[in-house]
């Protein structure tokens, strides 16, 4: 932090300390976006476009 | 019918096996000695040894979920080690250049641990029959 007149702020981290920082939000975004996600619900266009419809089973098909 | 999660039919001890989260958790172990270890690599202060210890949970998350048939902890396990896969390319990326490999190699670890945490979450979620199919 560096004063001057008016304050200003300035956050001064290491490589490392900015690494750190990475990591944790990767855990805490995709934690909260797995948890904040409707459950039990599946939107129509997820269905369609990103899960593959597969109507027929090869074990019935005989 | 849509696609369900397939399991491999692979046991080892009457446990499920996971093929990539067995290598996720030798390849994050490793990676917790370098953080730990190395005197080379990045490997030097506090904020180092912080991302080692969490390597070395991640490791051990991964190996108690598959000791104790725990999806939680398994699950637990890769998302963490994603984070610590994350950390290990920011911190090459800013200690190093555009061309270091192993950022890239790090990246790709955790695209495949966070790829792996969401097949997971998916499959539990059809095993518990949380996620209503097709109406």
């Amino acid at each position: 932090m560096t004063t001057s007149g008016d304050t200003t702020w300035s956050v001064e981290m290491s490589d490392a300390q900015w690494s750190l920082l990475v990591g944790a939000a990767i855990v805490i975004v995709t934690r909260l976006v797995d948890v904040f996600l409707p459950k039990g619900y599946m939107a129509r266009w997820a269905r369609t476009w990103l899960v593959k419809d597969d109507d027929t089973d090869p074990d019935e098909e005989e | 019918m849509m696609s369900r999660g397939v399991e491999l039919p692979w046991v080892i001890l009457g446990r499920r096996l996971r093929p990539f989260s067995f290598v996720l958790m030798i390849a994050t172990f490793i990676v917790g000695l370098e953080f730990h270890l190395t005197d080379t690599g990045p490997g030097s202060g506090l904020s180092e040894h912080f991302a080692g210890g969490f390597a070395f949970m991640a490791a051990a998350m991964l190996m108690l979920g598959w000791a104790y048939r725990n999806d939680d902890i398994h699950d637990w396990g890769l998302l963490v080690a994603a984070g610590v896969w994350g950390a290990r390319s920011t911190l090459f990326f800013l200690h190093g250049d555009w061309v270091d490999v192993g950022a890239y190699l790090s990246v790709c670890w955790m695209v495949g641990a966070l790829g792996a945490y969401g097949l997971e979450r998916y499959d539990h979620k059809w095993r518990y029959h949380l996620v209503r199919g097709d109406e």
